[in-house]
């Protein structure tokens, strides 16, 4: 345990801490603090996300046809206090414009439009029009929710699949799909910098102590033989303290763009583009990816371990080492992270790509141990 | 001189350096040949070529639109003939789904028909380019970067003054008629896009990871084969530094040769440019979606890539020097390479951190980082904190003689530096 614990503190040694910090901040600075701080992102998604609130407050996590009634009485209501506002303003009516149908049919590219767009959407109409827009775009895909969608290339397994959420009334949650999204580019930008953490972090583990000859003092012992295990198991606890405390950070900022009230709806939702194989609510998919996020780091961990024990010198390791994380950031998250459970891939893809992954971080260690207890280490 | 010779041979010590070679050719290869999909459509251009030159003016227009009225004649007495349908352009007979049955066109015959299609885009676009280019308000520009970017007092001062120069640029290019000539549609094909910045820019990140394990590979060869203590405490020993910045700079140079050759090889055999190496670089027809590329310099196309090549060449020396410098002071491979990247990230960082009403935001923006960032736009007009006629060149110059500064004082300082 002591031998453990000792190597935890090797791994985590002051100048890899220091770069680690830094590194995280200024990947904090260039990639993930621009989804906190302009989240909502934009006037539309902003309205998006103060009407999903009030949605969610009257109607609760869905909203059933007789909600959706309401909700459009609610429109119809506002529409009619932008009739009054319009008729009241002389510049709408030396355009020729008496209600806010006719304003919606302008061209959008003429400068009359421009003119009394700036007026409408100015400050002094407490965001009347923009939640008028907003509720247009929440009814119109409310009603083509249950449309077929024949455009695109289905697989018959996804057919089947989308009819049942169809049927299901699935759809009828209440998610933007701002915050979905929003949510699902920062466990991606976090996943690239916990992998990179990560394979930063165990490189040098087996590879220091082979430079420096202590091996040849540690592969004498049995004892020393089983330094091997314990690093791998120092390794996988010092990975997991790594993965642990950017989570920890990731969350804290996170609780910033407070939305904690959709943790209880449904993913898949008229007003969100994701179809899913598995019925998830928000929540849920916060703790997949969490825990995906932990099975990618543990096995990137477990490979850079192989790395580590193969590379005869520092250079070799690093060129190595930036394949691996080439692999871990450009090529698998498609398939092991991004929107999770998509219907876009078939159902057995993610499970067999985590499968092959660990198989490939795990199988070599096994095949491994065996030989290290009688390896020769003079040659 | 055997010294330096023997210092380049270091190289084969760590295959690494040839296999992520050979991996990034590779993986080159991989990203040109993925873009195959229009390049038969692209053969038309230089049929285009072949008979009425690149040029653009009044009476290549006037020859074109006889040749491409005389082929559209042709297809609709086709079409009568076999439907008694006509139509007004090629692409509304491609429209008709009832042209595609079976019996009644043969694949030849649609073939040409797609072929006119094409060169009825590039008729097209042809004509509408004064239109086009009359509505570009270079001040306009100016004024909405300064907008998006809130700039204000001496920096906005700042990018007015370089619009307004780009302005008179422009005029000039008008009036020299350098966007009028051919080249692969932009909008469909983007070829300026795909060759400088996918091709160009992940070649200048593969060389740079390259030459920062070449330079700290040679810096530190001997702390790492723990021989430091043999090498360095003889006089002749203590100037190996020399040889080594030598070796460095001689592989480097070597490495971004191979890569970028082989890389070039294999997309200019897969595209063929030859019709239009001599088109000015501002040629409207590379316009992709709403960007068009304006150039500070008069250049055809076969000069922008040679200057382009040689700014990588110039910016992956500064990298493999600032990584030697900095090998020179951390004598682990390891770090070097992790203080390299947080250097990286922070000449990223830097120009969003300073002031917005002060030049300093420009003078943090001359960096070589930012500088390969968008090989596609070297020389142009490329936002408010890089629009300078000699952006690159300065950047180059000064980093390039800050770096020999700074490798002169490394190297006399390990003269005296403690080895142990």
């Amino acid at each position: 345990m002591r031998v453990i614990i000792n190597e935890i503190k090797h791994i985590f040694n002051w100048k890899m801490a220091l770069i680690l910090v830094l590194f995280t901040a200024a990947f904090y600075y260039m990639f993930i603090i621009f989804d906190i701080q302009c989240f909502p992102n934009g006037t539309s998604n902003t309205y998006d996300y103060k009407i999903a609130v009030g949605m969610l407050k009257t109607y609760g996590r869905t909203m059933d046809t007789n909600e959706f009634k309401n909700f459009e009485q609610i429109y119809n209501q506002r529409v009619k206090v932008a009739d009054s506002y319009i008729q009241s303003q002389s510049e709408f009516k030396q355009a020729g414009i008496t209600t806010y149908k006719a304003f919606k049919n302008l061209d959008v590219s003429t400068p009359i439009y421009s003119k009394l767009s700036d007026k409408a959407f100015s400050k002094d109409n407490v965001s009347l029009f923009e939640k008028l827009q907003e509720s247009e775009n929440i009814i119109s895909s409310y009603e083509n929710m249950n449309n077929e969608k024949n455009d695109l290339a289905l697989t018959s397994a996804q057919k089947v699949r989308i009819n049942e959420i169809i049927s299901s009334g699935s759809l009828k949650s209440i998610f933007p799909s701002e915050i979905f999204e929003n949510y699902n580019d920062l466990i991606c930008y976090d996943a690239i910098l916990i992998i990179l953490c990560v394979i930063f972090m165990l490189g040098p583990v087996y590879l220091k102590d082979r430079r420096n000859n202590v091996n040849y003092m540690q592969y004498s012992s049995k004892t020393g033989r089983r330094i091997f295990k314990k690093k791998i198991a120092s390794s996988i606890l010092s990975a997991f303290i790594l993965i642990t405390l950017q989570f920890v950070l990731l969350f804290a900022v996170y609780s910033h763009n407070n939305t904690g009230m959709f943790f209880g709806s449904g993913i898949m939702s008229f007003y969100n583009g994701i179809y899913s194989w598995y019925n998830l609510t928000f929540l849920q998919y916060i703790i997949m990816t969490v825990a995906g996020v932990y099975v990618m780091g543990l096995c990137a961990a477990l490979i850079t371990l192989l790395a580590s024990r193969l590379a005869p010198n520092y250079i070799t390791l690093i060129g190595i080492l930036i394949a691996i994380a080439f692999v871990f950031i450009k090529v698998l998250p498609t398939y092991m992270l991004t929107h999770l459970t998509t219907i876009a891939l078939p159902q057995f893809l993610t499970p067999t790509v985590y499968a092959i992954v660990a198989a490939v971080a795990i199988v070599p260690f096994v095949m491994m141990w065996r030989h290290e207890k009688r390896i020769d280490i003079l040659n | 001189m055997r010294l330096k010779l023997y210092e380049i041979k270091k190289i084969t010590a760590s295959p690494i350096i040839y296999v992520l070679l050979i991996a990034f050719i590779a993986i080159n290869i991989k990203v040109i040949a993925g873009n195959t999909y229009y390049r038969n459509d692209m053969k038309v251009l230089n049929s285009i070529t072949d008979r009425f030159g690149y040029k653009i003016n009044d009476s290549m227009l006037v020859n074109f639109k006889s040749y491409y009225s005389g082929e559209l004649g042709k297809m609709n007495a086709l079409a009568k003939e076999r439907t008694s349908k006509t139509y007004k352009t090629a692409y509304d007979f491609l429209e008709d789904s009832d042209n595609y049955k079976t019996s009644l066109y043969s694949q030849k015959e649609l073939d040409d028909i797609k072929r006119l299609n094409i060169i009825e885009n590039y008729y097209s676009i042809a004509v509408g380019i004064d239109a086009k280019y009359g509505k570009i308000d270079i001040k306009d520009m100016g004024d909405e970067q300064i907008k998006t970017y809130g700039l204000s007092g001496a920096a906005a001062a700042t990018v007015r003054g370089e619009y307004e120069s780009l302005a008179i640029r422009f005029a000039q290019l008008k009036a020299n008629g350098e966007e009028k000539a051919l080249f692969f549609i932009g909008q469909i094909y983007a070829m300026h896009s795909f060759l400088f910045a996918t091709v160009f820019r992940s070649m200048i990140f593969e060389i740079m990871i390259l030459s920062v394990l070449i330079a700290s590979h040679f810096a530190n060869f001997e702390f790492e084969n723990k021989t430091q203590a043999l090498a360095y405490s003889t006089k002749r020993g203590r100037k190996l530094i020399y040889d080594k910045l030598f070796a460095s700079i001689l592989v480097c140079l070597g490495v971004t040769t191979v890569l970028i050759g082989v890389t070039l090889a294999v997309y200019f055999s897969v595209f063929d440019y030859s019709h239009v190496l001599n088109i000015p670089i501002s040629s409207a027809f590379m316009q992709e979606a709403n960007r068009s590329y304006i150039s500070w310099w008069n250049m055809s196309f076969i000069q922008y890539l040679f200057a382009v090549i040689a700014i990588v060449y110039v910016c992956e020396i500064i990298f493999m020097s600032i990584a030697f410098c900095i090998a020179t002071i951390i004598k682990n491979n390891y770090i070097v390479f992790a203080v390299f990247a947080l250097i990286l990230c922070a000449s990223y960082m830097l120009p969003s951190l300073m002031p917005r009403n002060s030049n300093i935001i420009f003078a943090t923006s001359f960096s070589p980082f930012i500088l390969v960032l968008n090989p596609q736009l070297l020389f142009m007009e490329k936002g408010a904190f890089s629009t300078f006629k000699y952006y690159e060149v300065i950047t180059d110059c000064v980093w390039a003689a800050l770096m020999a500064y700074l490798c002169a004082f490394c190297t006399k300082r390990f003269q005296k530096s403690d080895i142990c």
